[in-house]
């Protein structure tokens, strides 16, 4: 935000900034920022699963995630959002019947990110436009519980002033760090309606886990 | 050299040049932290800057001066009552109980607006053509909706000057409707929202 100064060493110095967790539709960004912003959360998420894995980062891949399998995404239908718990690495699913405000997506069990495995989300989508019937909104917020502390609370509500690229993103993506509770919750305001809405990020974890390029 | 002018006007995104909203938005966003870090003596380092939520923040939709019925929770879309706001501003935000008073340790600013209509299966018609934002008793802005009906695929306009709500201030947001009266109770919903920020020490909703 503001302009960055040089220390008396001739180091680059960045000046003390709030912290931005705010989704912004990628049409509000200018040129480059959105590879700006992922390759700085890749970075950030790179050697912090290096220092606490003590791995060269040349042991580690960058994959994206798979919804079920990494975040067990839709699988609390109990008092989550899902109507019935996904058991597939699928990010589309049919929101509660009855149920409305903030709903878990993980269900309890399955709430702690795998051992060596890191993630980051800086964005979200939503597929509703690309679908032959465009049905209505069914979230507003999204919040992001990591570690028993909000990270962040989305309104995704401002990516469908853009009819046709509902995208946003996040200048300080969330990390969830290996073997750490998290939780995501998706504010329901239309019930028993698919929910095309998906997040954008990124899995760190060592060669070989789960890929082995 | 003459004095600038204060400028309050809309202005479709579609009409700005490459890297215009985020130069107006990360500026806003640098006054904003900067007078909170002020007023509550603080480095910029403890405080956070999050998106608004309709209800919790702003009491989005609570008068029914302006609404069929009160809202009760984080959305933006409310169905517009037309016999009340057809040709006049009516109250959105409810002002009982000192409602609209912004909540300690927390300042909105607001930017721009956004209109959700053309991402539903059936685009529906707009409910409404103006927005009043008056904080302290004074109208700061008066914005006219119609600007962006001109872009579809792209319904949000920014303003190169925020509305600022600082912490304890009395606000209120007005609806005006001028497009019809159809006197019957089958209003339609505005799909209208504010485009803005919260900011707001750490710890008080987010700890990121």
């Amino acid at each position: 935000m503001a302009v960055t100064s040089v220390s008396e060493n001739g180091a680059v110095v960045a000046p003390p900034s709030p912290i931005l967790t705010n989704l912004i539709p990628v049409q509000e960004l200018a040129p480059g920022q959105i590879a700006a912003i992922k390759n700085e959360a890749i970075k950030a998420l790179l050697a912090m699963a290096s220092a606490q894995l003590q791995m060269s980062v040349d042991n580690l891949v960058v994959r994206d995630i798979m919804p079920y399998t990494d975040l067990k995404w839709g699988t609390d239908a109990t008092t989550g959002l899902a109507k019935a718990a996904l058991t597939t690495d699928i990010w589309y699913l049919q929101t509660d019947d009855s149920l409305t405000g903030y709903l878990p997506l993980v269900t309890s069990a399955s709430t702690v990110m795998g051992d060596q495995k890191f993630c980051a989300i800086w964005g979200l989508r939503d597929a509703r436009g690309a679908e032959a019937t465009v049905v209505a909104q069914t979230t507003s917020l999204w919040k992001f519980d990591i570690g028993h502390s909000i990270k962040a609370i989305w309104d995704v509500s401002k990516l469908y002033a853009y009819r046709y690229n509902a995208y946003g993103i996040c200048p300080s993506p969330v990390i969830i760090p290996q073997n750490v509770y998290y939780q995501i919750y998706g504010y329901s305001i239309l019930v028993n309606v698919m929910s095309w809405l998906m997040l954008d990020g990124c899995i760190v974890e060592p060669r070989g886990k789960q890929v082995s390029p | 050299m003459a004095t600038l002018a204060r400028q309050t006007q809309l202005i479709p995104v579609a009409e700005l040049a490459p890297g215009a909203v985020a130069a107006i938005r990360n500026n806003i966003i640098e006054q904003v932290v900067s007078i909170a870090a002020s007023e509550l003596g603080r480095p910029v380092t403890d405080l956070v800057v999050r998106d608004l939520r309709p209800y919790t923040d702003l009491k989005w939709g609570t008068n029914t001066d302006a609404v069929q019925a009160a809202l009760t929770t984080d959305t933006w879309i409310c169905q517009s009552d037309d016999a009340k706001n057809y040709n006049a501003f009516c109250n959105a935000i409810s002002d009982s109980s000192s409602a609209n008073v912004m909540a300690d340790s927390r300042w909105i600013a607001i930017y721009g607006i956004k209109d959700l209509r053309m991402c539903l299966a059936t685009a529906i018609a707009r409910a409404l053509t103006f927005l009043r934002i008056n904080v302290g008793g004074n109208d700061r802005v008066i914005w006219d909706l119609s600007v962006i009906q001109s872009y579809p695929e792209a319904m949000a306009a920014i303003c190169p000057s925020a509305v600022l709500i600082p912490q304890n201030v009395e606000y209120m947001i007005d609806f005006y409707g001028g497009l019809s009266n159809d006197g019957s109770s089958t209003d339609v919903n505005s799909y209208i929202m504010v485009e803005g920020v919260v900011v707001e020490p750490k710890g008080k909703v987010l700890s990121p």
